[in-house]
Formats: structure tokens, sequence, C-alpha cells
């Protein structure tokens, strides 16, 4: 028995030991995200997906309207699912169609059982739902002018559903139907108008309603006679661009000269730019915003931010860049004599502190009464800091305010998700109805991501009285929730292991330590106008993780000071050579990646699970299994193996210790500036992992390893650095714990030979 | 060189205090190992390593460093589970959860308490050897004996007196005294005069009984501080240099004066030399359950182990019997001191906190009687728990001036050790309050338990096992534990509240059980039984019911299953036992010859008793012998130097045993020469006491062990309820008969009647 048990333990030990090892190993490689492009809306009956089709411009899948991937599920007797359909203030819709795609249970009776669309509550068309033909397709006209002005819209998918012509079981499992989004398109014919902007219209000129991705063309002076000024003005502009858009995606771009097609901003003093603008640049006063119609193609717009001088143009884009400045109702504007407010670090006030406590109200949360079934829940977007650390057992916990009204059927719950995640959950038992005040429930802070967190509850409330024939009501069926809940944060220790681009990505660290961007240098090593437009694109992403413009961050040609954590941009044969000999990947004197990609080590599972596994095997470990790492090696060959790809770097600053150094870099101006407006879409910036990521087109051509060497940044306290340490590198622990427990040992030793020596010298006690 | 040596020689001035400080600094870094917040999954591995390596250490016998490193390892992991436990898993619920929850904790608490207290106390042994004493007997110290009685058999007496006047020691250097608190002046005036009868003639009989055997008789006028009243009042009237306390039943070996008396010449501040107690017959425990044989006694460990390691710190202290103690130290604490009732352990703190020093022989030289019964058990055990308990509150060795570290922490790992029937009982209610009542006591995944609690559990396992396995087998102190502690607590709880109020009993010997029976201490165990029997019955219910809860569920029946594992082992012991035999038998090998039937043999003795001998001999003289015949029976013993003894003896019984005749014979006393000669022969070697230790040191491990209680537990558990319902259906007959009689006869009354 006893051999048994030892060799148990022994074959445990060694292969959870053995693979605990690999911690320190590289991170697997992401698997690359889905493509963007849908297949074409056909006649092609689910579930078969048909071959990937470029859509017409003026139509999108219903997919690309939904916050989540998925298929539209439409369950029980009565259900409804609704999108939200944004038409641009600057689209001249004259008619669409939607098509919807759809596939219902053959249980379903054709003579009560129907779908049909709404838009804004106007029904667009309807069909039946029968059994017999459960695949269909739903075409509605969307021609009445009066629906579709500038705005969100709600498309709504709406069905009733019944099996039986007598009573029926409404959340009978049989009552569904599934609409496909990504073969359902929505389609608007529209035109973008003639403009005759006004700079307060400029929320609705940089228009995240519009349909297609917004290009924004920046003009100032020529490369080569650009000053570290002209940058700063072009990051900031375009920093507020990206964030009128909201999530919309954008692509900025660089010229010295106005182009048609696309909206531009034209930066620089009034002599930079009087050749560009003449007939402006005549009413350019000391410091001035001005937005006309491109002359050439009056759909477009063409901005203007200048002034008589450096200082007059400085404080122009300052004004033009602050999120909450009143822009006049007129083309144009005088900032001279405008005093403007002091840049001041600015905290997320989303960002959630350690030894903190919140009411839901500060996160933008209103008290709110959901009445119903499945009527949704309430939600809330926290961020957490990216550096958190803290032990496995912390919690955070949520003190709830809320009501729930009475008779309830006793399986009626409250659920807390946290992205999506189930994590806790609420008996709502109490068949008077109850009102709760600090109903605590607690959530592991680790459970948290860094950055940001979807914190949902959700009701889910069933009637009480809910049999076949019986009449039911739901008006009973309420649930409030107050905002002035409490989500208590505690106590927590920075720390963090880098190089991490995903976490760049998600939070912005380390360059957002403060949001205005007060630790981040942009090195722009390049001149070309590739190089400039991916540096502003990189930076207009980390203001909307930061939700305001850098403006103190440090953007030039030249390297920024060493204590800023650096970002460079620029081409290969550009990179400084401090830089090139401390990267992890090797760029040989013409700039090419050929080594690091003939011997890029392959990832390897970072989570032992084979004790984990043998536990979940009893049910003793409710864990979720780790997602299985997928290999994907970037295989380039050919001469010039850099020609069509990104290349995107991230390790310890040369220059000093603890800074981190993103590079983003590329054979030529144009592949850089390519590579990085597909980067800063969402779906590729999602897929941002490890220190080094390589992508070309298209989207499925990603691949991120983590090879380089570690570093930690955070709390200076060494307890925290042995916690860390220790739980992500047992075997540091147990050789420390040797070490200890073998210096007691032998100290004991000797202290009692001490004390016996003194104690019992007589012979009686003498050792036998 | 020149600095080489400079430093070598501020090491060795320096040495001690830099040993200590650097002792002191790394026990901090091991706190700090301990305390540092972990994920769980790096403490799985963490504590599997460890458990890992402390099985295959298990199976080389440790010493030196490595039996440190051992002790350590297991430690930390018991360390590493107490600071989780701490600053983890009590969260408060509701206010039922939260107050079992604190129990819980408490008694875990005391348990890890008392668990790294025992490391220390522990930690280096120590065995002494027995120093020559000078080569002129004159300059022996003179040795006063003291027998203290009260109300035990003058058979058990005789025997002591007998073994005590034939030791090897000039007789004119040592005196018997037997202290007679039986016989005061009190009791023979007694107000009741059956009593005051009774105790007359017990005087009259012991004082023949001393001019018989050459030994003192010494009472007192008023039976005043019980035990250490009697002894002190006989201290007072002699005048040795020395004193030799045993309890009336502890027979002493022929050379426990020799063997005690060297080590207060070696060391001139030595108050006390403490020797082991030895018994001769199993305790109720043992008997009940049929043990006896097999498995170390439960006073070898406290004995074998825990006494030489307070040895080593200076604070083997005083068990009340089988000890020498200095007559001038005693004086300066005005004899055996008497404000608790255990005044034996409150004389040695006063005479430790006053600088004196103590010893521990390893040998025993007394072999002595346990209670016969478990009322009698639970008497001495209650004694004792509440003594030391008093000590606890009222001399505080924690607080008592003139102790050292050393010495404080044994002396409150011995009174702190008594608090053990809280810990117990908490442990059996704990996973009750879960399965019936769905009390929160214990806030932790499953995950975080196999990481932290089972290491911790088998560490203490490895570690109890490790010090203590020959002496004290696994689960078997959980057991003695669980029987006591329904009946120690009570008493605990009544000296915390009136630390002065308990008055001192004497533990009953001697007393013989004609027949078996079923105790009626049994009550708690019942009612444990039929609460864990519920819980189990529940917890199976909720496992199909409750899937989410099903691994803590698991948990918490296996506990279950443990508790009822000694709960029935507790209820086999509740059947108590006959006792047929007056005299324990020992196990012998001796030769000599047999003289009977007109033949003289060689034989061997294989077990002698002070009621007969078993005497294997050849077939041809064991069918001449009958049985009453009478015999002579010359043995051999050591402690004659070479003379045989020689015994007239009838034989008793006869039979083959494995094809070997064997008779049994009684000895047939003549004379007081022959009866001393007996006690000599079967008392008088201690070499005899140490090999029958011996025979019962083995290690069975932590599985054997457990399997040898389930196996026992369940047997004897069985033949409990098997007379249970014997005696049920017995009763149901005789109130059917009783009924039936009393029907005939109202019938034959109105027969009569017409």
């Amino acid at each position: 028995m006893r051999l048994l048990l030892l060799t148990a333990l022994l074959c445990v030990n060694l292969s959870s030991l053995a693979l605990a090892q690999t911690t320190t190993q590289p991170a697997p490689a992401t698997p690359a995200p889905a493509s963007p492009t849908s297949p074409a809306g056909s006649a092609t009956p689910l579930p078969a997906a048909p071959p990937p089709v470029i859509l017409d411009p003026n139509t999108r899948t219903l997919a690309s309207f939904m916050g989540k991937s998925g298929q539209v599920w439409l369950k029980h007797d009565e259900a409804k699912y609704g999108f939200s359909v944004p038409i641009s203030a600057r689209m001249n819709v004259t008619g669409g169609q939607v098509v919807l795609n759809y596939v219902n249970s053959v249980s379903l009776l054709g003579e009560r059982s129907l779908i049909y669309l709404t838009w804004d509550e106007k029904v667009l068309g309807q069909l039946p739902l029968m059994g017999t033909n459960p695949t269909g397709r739903l075409i509605a006209p969307l021609d009445i002018k009066d629906y579709t002005k500038p705005g969100y819209h709600d498309l709504s998918i709406n069905v009733a559903q019944h099996y039986t012509l007598k009573c029926e079981n409404p959340s009978a499992p049989e009552l569904w139907t599934q609409v496909d989004p990504i073969s359902s398109t929505i389609t608007l014919k529209y035109e973008l108008k003639p403009l005759k902007p006004r700079l307060s219209e400029l929320a609705d000129l940089i228009d995240d309603k519009l349909w297609l991705p917004y290009k924004l063309h920046v003009v100032t002076t020529s490369p080569s006679g650009m000053q570290d000024q002209h940058l700063n003005w072009g990051a900031l502009v375009t920093q507020r661009a990206a964030l009128y858009l909201k999530y919309r995606p954008y692509e900025f771009t660089h010229g010295s000269s106005i182009i048609t097609n696309s909206d531009q901003v034209v930066i620089g003093t009034r002599d930079e730019i009087a050749s560009y603008v003449p007939d402006i640049a005549n009413n350019i006063s000391n410091s001035f915003i001005g937005i006309y119609p491109n002359p050439k193609d009056p759909r477009y717009f063409i901005l203007v931010i200048s002034g008589s001088n450096v200082e007059g143009v400085s404080k122009a884009v300052r004004a033009f860049s602050a999120m909450s400045f009143p822009l006049p109702a007129s083309p144009t504007m005088d900032v001279s004599d405008v005093a403007l407010p002091p840049i001041a670090p600015r905290e997320n006030p989303l960002m959630a502190q350690p030894s903190t406590s919140y009411r839901f109200s500060q996160f933008g949360f209103r008290s709110g009464t959901l009445q119903g079934m499945n009527t949704g829940g309430f939600r809330f977007v926290v961020n957490m800091p990216a550096d958190f650390y803290v032990a496995e057992h912390v919690n955070l916990r949520f003190r709830l305010h809320f009501a729930h009204g009475a008779r309830l059927r006793p399986d009626s719950v409250f659920n807390i998700f946290l992205n999506g995640r189930f994590e806790n959950v609420i008996y709502l038992n109490t068949d008077s109805g109850s009102v709760y005040r600090d109903y605590a429930l607690n959530v592991p802070l680790r459970s948290f991501d860094k950055g940001e967190n979807i914190v949902e509850f959700v009701p889910q409330m069933v009637p009480l009285v809910s049999d076949q024939c019986e009449i039911i009501q739901t008006e009973n069926l309420l649930f409030t929730l107050f905002d002035d809940s409490i989500m208590d944060v505690p106590a927590a220790t920075r720390y963090v292991k880098m190089p991490d681009m995903r976490l760049t990505a998600r939070t912005g660290f380390p360059y957002l330590e403060s949001t205005t961007g007060s630790s981040c240098g942009v090195h722009v090593a390049s001149t070309d106008s590739g190089s400039i437009a991916a540096a502003w694109m990189l930076m207009a992403k980390l203001s909307r993780v930061a939700g305001a413009p850098m403006t103190e961050a440090l953007v030039s040609f030249r390297p920024p000071p060493p204590e800023r954590e650096l970002i460079v941009v620029g081409l290969n044969s550009n990179i400084p050579e401090q830089l090139r000999s401390a990267a992890h990947v090797k760029f040989d004197s013409a700039g090419k990646f050929a080594e690091v990609f003939n011997t890029m080590p392959e990832g390897t599972a970072t989570i032992s699970q084979g004790f984990l596994g043998f536990l979940r095997s009893l049910g003793l470990d409710t864990t979720e299994p780790p997602a299985a790492p997928s290999k994907k090696l970037a295989t380039v060959s050919g001469t010039n193996p850099t020609a069509d790809w990104g290349v995107l770097l991230q390790f310890q600053s040369p220059n000093a210790s603890g800074k981190t150094v993103t590079l983003c870099t590329a054979g030529s101006g144009e592949i850089l500036q390519a590579r990085v407006a597909s980067l800063v879409k969402d779906e590729w910036w999602t897929s941002i992992y490890g220190d080094t990521m390589v992508w070309g087109e298209p989207l499925r051509s990603i691949a991120t390893q983590t090879f380089g060497d570690t570093y930690y940044l955070g709390s200076s306290n060494p307890g925290t650095a042995v916690q860390y340490q220790f739980s992500q590198h047992p075997v540091l622990w147990i050789g420390a714990v040797f070490v200890a427990v073998l210096l007691f040992a032998w100290l004991t030793r000797r202290a009692l030979a001490m004390f016996r020596s003194k104690h019992h010298s007589k012979p009686s006690a003498a050792k036998h | 060189m020149s600095y080489f040596r400079e430093a070598q020689a501020w090491w060795a001035r320096s040495n001690d205090k830099v040993i200590y400080w650097a002792w002191f600094v790394a026990a901090a870094f091991m706190l700090w190992l301990a305390l540092i917040p972990t994920d769980t999954y790096a403490q799985l591995i963490t504590a599997s390593l460890i458990l890992t390596l402390l099985i295959v250490a298990r199976r080389f016998n440790l010493a030196g460093a490595m039996r440190e490193i051992f002790l350590f390892l297991a430690a930390y992991l018991s360390l590493r589970y107490f600071f989780w436990r701490t600053f983890n898993t009590l969260v408060y619920f509701d206010p039922l959860s939260f107050t079992l929850a604190i129990m819980l904790y408490l008694a875990e608490i005391y348990g890890i308490i008392i668990y790294l207290l025992g490391l220390f106390v522990n930690i280096h042994p120590l065995d002494r050897a027995s120093p020559e004493l000078p080569e002129d007997p004159e300059t022996w110290p003179t040795v006063d004996i003291f027998i203290p009685t009260y109300n035990e058999d003058p058979s058990i007496i005789e025997l002591t007196l007998y073994a005590t006047v034939q030791l090897d020691y000039p007789k004119s250097r040592y005196t018997v005294n037997l202290c007679d608190d039986g016989g005061t002046d009190q009791k023979c005036n007694d107000a009741v005069p059956a009593k005051a009868a009774a105790a007359q003639a017990r005087r009259k009989e012991l004082q023949e009984m001393c001019d018989r055997i050459g030994a003192n008789y010494c009472t007192r006028a008023k039976n005043l501080h019980a035990k250490a009243g009697n002894v002190n009042n006989a201290f007072n009237k002699t005048s040795g240099e020395l004193v030799l306390i045993l309890d009336v039943d502890h027979v002493p070996t022929r050379d426990i004066l020799r063997r005690t008396v060297g080590l207060f010449l070696e060391d001139p501040k030595l108050f006390l030399v403490q020797t082991p107690h030895f018994f001769l017959n199993p305790d109720p425990i043992e008997k009940n359950l049929d043990t006896f044989k097999v498995m170390p006694n439960e006073s070898e460990m406290f004995y074998s182990v825990i006494q030489r390691g307070l040895d080593f710190w200076n604070a083997a202290f005083f068990c009340g019997s089988a000890a020498v103690l200095r007559r001038t130290y005693l004086n300066e604490v005005g004899g055996i001191s008497g404000e608790t009732i255990t005044e034996d352990a409150e004389t040695a703190l006063l005479l430790h906190s006053k600088g004196y020093t103590s010893a521990f022989i390893r040998r025993p030289m007394v072999a002595g009687l346990s209670p016969e019964t478990l009322g009698g058990f639970m008497v001495q055990r209650s004694r004792w728990a509440m003594g030391m308990v008093q000590i606890f509150l009222l001399k505080n060795p924690m607080l008592l001036k003139g102790l050292n570290l050393g010495q404080r922490l044994c002396y409150l790992n011995c009174c702190f050790f008594w608090f053990f029937a809280y810990g117990r009982l908490v442990y059996m209610i704990a996973p009750l309050g879960f399965l019936i009542f769905g009390l929160k006591v214990y806030n932790a995944t499953v995950m975080e338990f196999f990481a932290y609690a089972i290491p911790h559990m088998l560490a203490a396992m490895f570690i109890s096992d490790f010090l203590y396995g020959k002496v004290r087998w696994s689960f078997i102190s959980e057991l003695y534990e669980l029987i006591q502690a329904p009946y120690t607590m009570p008493s605990i709880i009544q000296v915390l509240l009136k630390p002065r109020a308990p008055t001192f009993i004497v533990t009953p010997k001697g007393e013989q059980l004609d027949k078996d029976f079923i105790s009626p201490l049994g009550t708690p165990f019942y009612t444990l039984l039929f609460a864990t029997i519920i819980g189990l019955l529940v917890g199976f219910y909720k496992y199909f019911h409750y899937p989410m809860d099903r691994s803590v569920i698991v948990i918490t029946m296996a506990w279950c299953t443990l508790n009822l594992v000694m709960i029935f082992a507790a209820i086999g012991v509740m059947f108590e036992r006959r006792q047929r035999r007056a005299w324990p038998r020992i196990p012998e090998n001796l030769t000599g010859t047999l003289e009977g039937a007109g033949m003289i043999e060689n034989i061997k003795v294989d077990e002698v008793a002070m009621g007969g001998i078993r005497v294997l001999l050849s077939l041809q003289m064991y069918r001449k012998l009958k049985l009453g015949q009478g015999v002579i029976l010359n043995v051999q013993s050591s402690q004659t130097d070479g003379i045989p003894l020689s015994f007239g003896m009838k034989i008793l019984k006869k039979r083959i045993v494995n094809g070997v005749p064997h008779l049994v014979v009684q000895f047939d006393y003549q004379t007081d020469a022959e009866r001393k000669a007996a006690v000599l022969l079967i008392y008088g070697d201690s070499e005899r006491w140490v090999r029958f230790q011996e025979v019962r040191m083995t290690k069975r491990g932590i599985m054997g062990s457990l399997g040898f209680i389930i196996l026992q537990g369940m047997r004897h558990s069985y033949a409990h309820w098997s007379y249970a319902t014997m005696l049920f259906i017995k009763w149901i007959l005789q109130s059917i008969k009783n009924y039936i009689l009393s029907w005939m006869r109202w019938f034959g009354g109105i027969f009569a009647w017409n």
C-alpha cells in the first residue's frame, strides 16, 4: 500500500513538475481569428457555408451589427432580436432592402407561426414559419424615406411560434427559428451628400455611423520638411478623429497634396499650407480651425488647422483634440484668444483602483427595472489596471442593492456574468418579493481581465403560473438593480510579466500609465508618409484605449528620452542600431528577418494538464481546462522575406531598465502603412499576442510567439515578486524551501549540541 | 592566514550568540516562506514533492541532521496549512455557521500548537545511563521509601512491601514506610461504627503486615490533602537524604535504587529522578479491544519518548510514583505541594522554577496495575486532566519566574495537551454540521483542500509515526482521546469555572470483573454513532441531489467515515470483559528443575505470576504427575546471584499445547520467605520488563494501524451489539414470562375464589 502511494505521488509529481517547467517557455501561438469577409448572401440554404464573396460596399451583413459572433436564435412562443443599424447624416438613403435567411423548426404550425421584420417598430415584411418548409428567406424593402433619417435605427426580427392550435407550453424546446447573420444582409442605396460643413457637426462628419471604413488623409508640409511638431499635430488630430469614430475602423494616410475620395485635414502654419489651400490661407488667423467642402469633391471635407506660427497651430490642434471643446456652428473658428485648460493627468473614470469602493453609478450605470422573461440584463464596463497582481483567493466584492417582484417561480435566479462567463448567482426564492441591501457576492479578482471587463447582472425570472392553458402574466416579473450598489476592490499589488503585447493591446500598458500618455514616447524612425501614417494610426488606437487623446505623449523623429516607454515605428533599415541589437529578433544588415523565421521556436503548453486533468476526471477540480495551444509558424522564403510582412516586437529597453520598447516595422512605407491599417482593426488588434507578431494579408496569415527574454514590472516589494515567481515556478519555491530547511536544520542541530554540552555535560547524559 | 585565524577565534568566541541569532533568522525565514500566499496549483506541486520525499525518507532509519530535516519539512507543510487556514478560510456566512467554523478552527489551532510543541519537546530525546555508585556503600545516600495507601487490597500492598524490602541496596541505608491513609485516627474514629471498625481492622492488619515483612507502618491523625498530605506526613517523620515514592501497586525491581541514586551524586542540583510507570495488566481499552499482547501500552509513548524529550530540556517532571527525590530541595517547597490535585507535577514545576534539575531514566523499574474498569480509568484521567489544567491556570508555566523558555514550553505542552477533549468532540460534530444542517464550516475549494489540508494531515501523521511509531500506533491516540473526551471535557470546564474546586480522588486499582457487561459510560458514543450514521445517510442523499456540492460532500463523508471507525472502536471498548485472573501473567524464559512423583527433571518456565507458574516439561513426567499433586520447583533467577529459588507448588492445570506438555503450578506458600522469594523471582528483574516492552515495540505503519483499529473495533463492537441484543432478548423473554405468570396468577386466583 505504501509503495503504491509512493509510486502514485512520484508519477503525479514528476509529471506536474516537468510540465510546470514549461511555464517559462514561450506561450503558444494564437490561432488566426476568423476572416472579416463574409460569404455573399445567396439562396444557398444553411448550414453549408457558402464560399466567401466580397460584398457590395452598400451591403453589410447583419453579423457586422452584432456585438458578438454566433447565430441568432429565436426561441419560445414569442421572441425578438434587435439590431441597431446606423445611418450617417452624410448618407442620402434612397432605398434599400433586408434579406433574411432563416431555418425554423419542423414542429412549427404554419397557421399560427410567423416571422416578421420591423424597422423602428414599423413592420417591413412577414412570412409564415412552416414546419413543412423549414428554410426560408424574407426579403423586405426599405423604401420608406422617413424611416431612414440619420441616427441609429432598430431593426428587429420577431417571431411568433406555435406547435399546436390548442394550449401549449410556451417554452417548448421545439419552438425555435434560427437566423443566419452572415448570409442575412441589409443593403442601403445611398450616396454621400454634398457637404456644407460646420465645425459643430464634426461628430456627424467623422461619423461612426458611416458604413464604410473611414479614411482620413492628413496633409502637411512635405516629408522632407517635416519637424517633430508636424508629427505631434498629426498625431493629436488623428487621435481625435479616431475617438469620434468610437469603435469603427479607420485608416489614416499622409501626404503633401490634397486628394479626392477622402476627407482630409490640412495642418501647418499659414505659410506651410498656403499652397494647398490658397483660397483659405488669407483667412487664417493666429490660431485657426476651419472646415470646408472639398472643391474637387464636395462629398468630402477639408479641415484646416493652422495658425500664423507654430504656437498658433499647436493651440488650434489642442483645441481641436480636446474631448469637450465647444466648436461653433460655423465653418471657421479663431481660437487665438481662447483660454484652453491646462493639460493635467487624467484618470480613466472607468478604471478600478485597489483598496477602493465604487458605486455602480461611477461606471455610468443607472438604476433600472427589467420586466418580463428573457429581458436581458444590466451591464457596465469596468477597467482593471493592467499590472494588478493578487493572490488567488483575493475577492472583489459586490454589495448589491436590488429588489425583485413577488410570485416568481422557484427557479428564478439572478445570474452574474463577467465577460460573458457565469460567475455567481442569487436565488430569487422569496415568494413575497424582496428588497435587498448589501447583498454580498464575491468574485475572485483574478477572474477579471486586465483592461476592459463587462459585468452583467441578468435576472432570469419565470412566472409562478406557467402551465399549459393558463393565463400567463409577466407583469410581476420585475427586477430593479440600484446604481448605489457597491463594488469593493480589494488591495492589490502591481506586478506583471513582460513583454506582453496582448496586454498592451488591451490596456495600453505600459504606455498609458497616465491616460494623457505622459510616459509614452513614439519614435518615428522613418520620414516617409507610410511610416508617419502608421505611427499615427497606432497612437490613435491607443487613444481609444485611453478614452482621450494622449496629449502628453512625445512623438518625434528622434529617439525620445530613455525614461519614456518607447514605441518605434519605421522601416527595417531605419531601426536604430541599439534597438536592433537588443531585439530578440535579429535583422541582417539589409533589415531582413531571415533568421527569425527559420528558427522560430514552437510554442508549448503553459499549464500542466497531468494532475489537474486527473483531478478533473475525479470531479475534484472544476476550473476550466486550458485551451489547447495551437502552433503556427510564419514561414517565409525568398530573397526578401520581409517584403510583404508587418512585424511587431516588444522587448525590454536597452536604454533604461524596466522600460519597454514596442517596435513596428516593415520593408517599405507602403507595406508598413497597409499592415498597420489592418492591425488597428478590431479583429486583428485582438489577435496581438506574445512578444513577436508577424502578419500579412489576408487575416489568417498572423503568427505570434513569445520567445524573448522576460522581465517584470511593478511593485518594488520583494514579497510581491517572490509570491509571483513562486506561483509561476514552483521549482524555485521548492528550492527555497529546501535551502531554508537545510539551513534551519543545521542551525538547530548546532544549537541543540550547544545546549546539550552546556546542560548535559555529566557522564550519565553522554551520547550512547 | 592571520586574518583567518582571527576569524576562527572570533567565530569560536561568538559562536553561541551567532548560532542562536542565526537560528532565529532562519526560523523567521521559514515562517516567511510559509506565509507567502501562492497559487493553489503551485502549493499542490510543492506539497506533493515534499510529501513524496517524506514517504521515501520514512523507509530509512533517519538520524542526525536527516532527522531534523524530515521533521522540519513536515512541519513546513503544517505551517503552510496553518496560515492558509487562518487567512483564507474563515468567512462569515451566518451566525450558526460562523460559530461552528470558529469552534473547528480553534480545535485545529489546538492541534497544531500541540503538534509544534510536541516537535519541540521531542526534537532531541535524551538517553541517560545510570552512573555507577561509589565502591564504599557507606557513602551512598540514605533513602526513605514511601508507599502511600488508602483503600487498596492488602494483597497488593503486601506484594509491594515484599519487593521493597529486598532491594539491591544496603539495608542500613534505606527504610520502607507504608503510609496508610485508610487507618488514620480520623478514620478509626469515624462517626459511622461500621466504617470505624473497618478502619481499625485495616490499621491492625497493615501494622501486622509491616511488622512481619520488616517495613514501617505510618499513619496520621487526619486525612488532609489526600496523597500529598499523607506523603508529607511520613516525610516529616523520616530523615533519609533521598525519598523514593511508590504507588501501592508499583512493585519495584531490585535495582531501582542502584540505577537512580548515582545520579544524585553526579549532580548536586538534581531534585528528581523519574522512572517509567510500567503496567503488567491491560488498561480497559487494551482489554476490551484485545490489544494488550500486540500493541504498545498507552503509557509507553509518554515514558519512552516524551519524558526523554522533556529530560533534554530539563523538564522531566514528577509523575507521583517510581521516582526518587532529594529531601533538602523538597523541604524548600514544603514537601509535595498540594494546591492542585496533580501535586506531583506541581512540585516538580516549583522545583524547576527554583533552578534545580531533574532526570529521567528510561528503564522500567516498577511494575504496576492499570485501572481495571473504564470507570476507574476515567477517574484517573479526569484527575490528571483537572490537575494539569489547574496547573495551567494557577501556576501558569508561561509566567512562572525561574523557568527557562524550554521548560516553559515543555510544561505548556503537558498542560495544554489535556484540552484534547475539546478538539475530539469538535472533530466529531463539525462534519455533521455541514451534512445535516448545511452549515458552512470551512470555506475552501476542493483543490485547496487537497493542496493544503491533505498534505498537513499526512505530514502530521508522518511526524507522529516517525517520533512515536514504535510506542504509539497511528490513530490510537485519537481513540484514547475520543473515549476520554466526553468525561474529561466536563471536568475541564469545571476547573475552568472554579480552578480550586477539584478534589483528589483515588484511582481504584485491583478491581475484579466477574462477568462481561456493557459499561454505563457508553451513552455519548451511542449518541455520536447515531448522529454520524444520520450524517452519512444525509450525505448520500445530498450526493445525488446536490451535484454541485459533490466533492465537498465526499470529503465530509470521508471524515465522518473515519469518525465512525473511531466510534465503533469506542463502542467496542464499552463492552467490559471479565477479568479472569487476579494476577497478571508475565512471559518469561527461565530454566530450573521440577521434583515430583519421584522424579526430578529439568524444565523450562515460560510464564510467571504471583498466582502460579507455567512449566514446560517432558511427556513422561507430565503423565506421571496428577492434578493437585505437590511438587517442588527450583528456578534460576538473575536476582539471586546464581542461587536457585525453591518453591513448593501445587499442580493446578495440565494441558498439552501444540504438542508440548504444560503444567500450571500454583504457589503453595508455607512461609513468608517463600512469598518473598516468589516476589523476587517475578518482580525483581528490570530486564524482564525491558524485554516485555520490546516485544510490543513494533511499528505498524499508518495504514496498518488503521486497519488494525477497524478490525478490532468492528469485532468488539459487534460483540457489544451482540451482547446487548442478547440482553434485550432476555429482557423481552423475561418480560413475557412475567406477564404470562401474572396472568396465570390472576386466573389461578379466580379459580381459587370460585
